[in-house]
């Protein structure tokens, strides 16, 4: 009798059980969460509104924070409606700042997300020691190792009738937003096309961008506070940011733009999460934060597409209005 | 509301329209209104108001008093006989998008907006495209359909902006400063185009920059320094005694042209 005879006929290599009940639930956490971030964020990079995008990811913050007090659990609900009570006072603020104060808009967004962000943190750390389930590490950068499944141990039993019911809810619900996201993009391409090119022209035709930003809005709200869980608050700007802005320097055309745009996340999700949990034991000895890594390797990506179009115009291949 | 006769023969009505951004006063009571089949110049200094008439007409800026009437109607259920193209600065012209996408935003109709057209099995969306198709190459942009609107120059930029309009087989043409960045010879092109459009009596009204050209290729004019300052024949709304006191009313001490 050889080792692998005692297991039980059937049985899920020890590998595979080990990625199933470990990695695979926070590798498809990171990798949806990245996709539909970068997916969003890509029409906030269109209309020259990544600043937005970083200001709604900071200021939601006391928006969360007081949801959880408030209700002593992190239900989705009440999260989102916080995150996007505090994202509406910051937007009525920078508003008013921007009136009365007459200071420039970027430095009315700067004033009012760093505020809003820094009262996140006080109340945070005032509540600290009540709550084991809501602490500046986790806002910062996640909860992936809470996504672990007790996965079945046998093919049977992976497959029997009620297997799945133990998966952790939180990657789930991330994959839903991303399918929701991209049916809305993929029903509403023309229309959102449209209005982020030329809003006024779009008005005359009654097409209402005000109400189709805002809708847009708020489902970038949607996904950066879903995305708390998985890659923090830090992460969600990078990947709101990042992948957007690296496809934008590769194409000129909207749909590769947008497709990029969400392949660069996904990849970035994929690879960082590999680099964290399993080349950086190897590396250094230990596993290390996955949204860091993922953050990183967006930012890495967005140096090198840089370099790349920088070096493209310098030796003049890239197209120019002379040119015709 | 009873209609004056013939109301729904006149493209554009201003009744006593006032108009403030910001709390500041732009436009004070402005009458006017608009002959069929004619093309009229809005010309006027710097911050005159000219763009925020366009703006109060077709409902994007709120007026304070008095109305915009299209046909006798309000703009909501005027707005598919009418085509507006915006000042050239309101778009970011470095969109990933190409000319013609840009111009089949103007020949798209309700469900060309919310459908994808690999859903769509009608046939629809391709008799929108290969209209839209059309509109570029009578401006001469035949070539440049697919190019990204980035790599156009500004007057084929414009082109591209008023084959959209064209695409929208308007009877009113709204265009905000249609001939900024544009060359001599486009400009004179596009005159031609406008004219042709005016002879099958559709209605062009455009804020317009240069004084000259308002005077000799347009039929009427519109001169405004937050009121109206004169209206009526391009060349004597338009004369000197008349542009002179809109600059001073709009307190420029030079009389030089906007």
């Amino acid at each position: 009798m050889n080792a692998t005879d005692n297991a039980p006929a059937g049985a899920i290599p020890q590998g595979l059980h080990e990625f199933l009940s470990l990695d695979m639930m926070p590798l498809i956490a990171v990798t949806a969460s990245a996709a539909t971030l970068a997916l969003l964020g890509s029409f906030l990079v269109l209309r020259r509104q990544a600043m937005l995008g970083d200001a709604i990811a900071h200021s939601v913050l006391p928006g969360l924070v007081v949801a959880f007090l408030l209700t002593g659990s992190r239900a989705a609900g009440p999260m989102f409606l916080g995150a996007a009570l505090a994202a509406a006072c910051s937007g009525a603020a920078i508003g008013v700042i921007t009136r009365y104060g007459r200071v420039e808009r970027s430095a009315a967004i700067g004033l009012v997300y760093t505020t809003m962000f820094a009262l996140g943190v006080l109340l945070l750390e005032l509540n600290g020691g009540a709550n084991v389930d809501l602490d500046v590490d986790c806002v910062l950068s996640g909860q992936l190792e809470l996504m672990f499944w007790s996965a079945p141990t046998t093919w049977s039993a992976l497959f029997a009738e009620g297997a799945l019911a133990g998966l952790p809810v939180q990657p789930l619900r991330l994959l839903g937003l991303l399918f929701l996201s991209c049916a809305t993009v993929t029903l509403g391409w023309p229309l959102l096309r449209a209005v982020a090119f030329d809003p006024a022209f779009a008005r005359s035709r009654g097409l209402r961008p005000a109400s189709i930003t805002a809708g847009l809005m708020a489902l970038t709200i949607l996904a950066i506070v879903l995305s708390f869980d998985a890659v923090g608050s830090i992460l969600a700007v990078a990947l709101l940011t990042c992948p957007p802005a690296t496809a934008r320097l590769l194409t000129d055309r909207m749909r590769s733009y947008v497709l990029l745009s969400v392949g660069l996340g996904a990849a970035a999700g994929v690879l960082g999460y590999l680099l964290a949990t399993q080349a950086a034991p190897l590396l250094l000895g230990a596993s290390v934060d996955a949204s860091g890594t993922v953050a990183a390797l967006s930012g890495v990506g967005l140096a090198l597409a840089a370099a790349h179009t920088a070096r493209t115009r310098a030796s003049g291949h890239a197209p120019s209005p002379t040119d015709l | 509301m009873i209609l004056r006769r013939g109301q729904d023969e006149v493209p554009l009505a201003l009744r006593s329209l006032s108009v403030a951004y910001r709390g500041v006063p732009a436009l004070w009571d402005i009458s006017w209104e608009a002959r069929k089949g004619a093309m009229t110049a809005i010309v006027g200094p710097n911050g005159a108001g000219k763009s925020s008439l366009l703006n109060a007409a077709i409902g994007a800026l709120q007026p304070i008093s008095g109305e915009a009437l299209f046909w006798g109607q309000p703009f909501q259920h005027a707005r598919a006989r009418v085509a507006y193209v915006p000042q050239r600065e309101s778009v970011d012209w470095d969109f990933p998008v190409t000319a013609l996408e840009v111009v089949e935003m103007g020949s798209a109709r309700q469900l060309d907006w919310v459908l994808p057209r690999w859903i769509r099995r009608d046939g629809a969306h391709r008799s929108h495209a290969s209209e839209a198709r059309a509109c570029l190459e009578e401006l001469g942009l035949g070539a440049f359909a697919d190019r990204p609107i980035g790599q156009l120059s500004g007057g084929q930029q414009q082109r591209v902006f008023l084959a959209r309009a064209l695409a929208q087989h308007a009877d009113l043409l709204l265009l905000d400063e249609p001939f900024a960045g544009v060359d001599a010879e486009t400009e004179d092109a596009l005159f031609q185009r406008l004219r042709r459009l005016c002879a099958d009596g559709t209605t062009v009204i455009a804020v317009h920059h240069d004084l000259a050209s308002a005077r000799s290729r347009f039929d009427d004019a519109m001169l405004l320094a937050g009121a109206v300052i004169a209206t009526g024949p391009a060349r004597e709304a338009l004369s000197e005694d008349n542009v002179r006191r809109a600059f001073e009313t709009a307190g420029h001490a030079s009389h030089q042209l906007v």
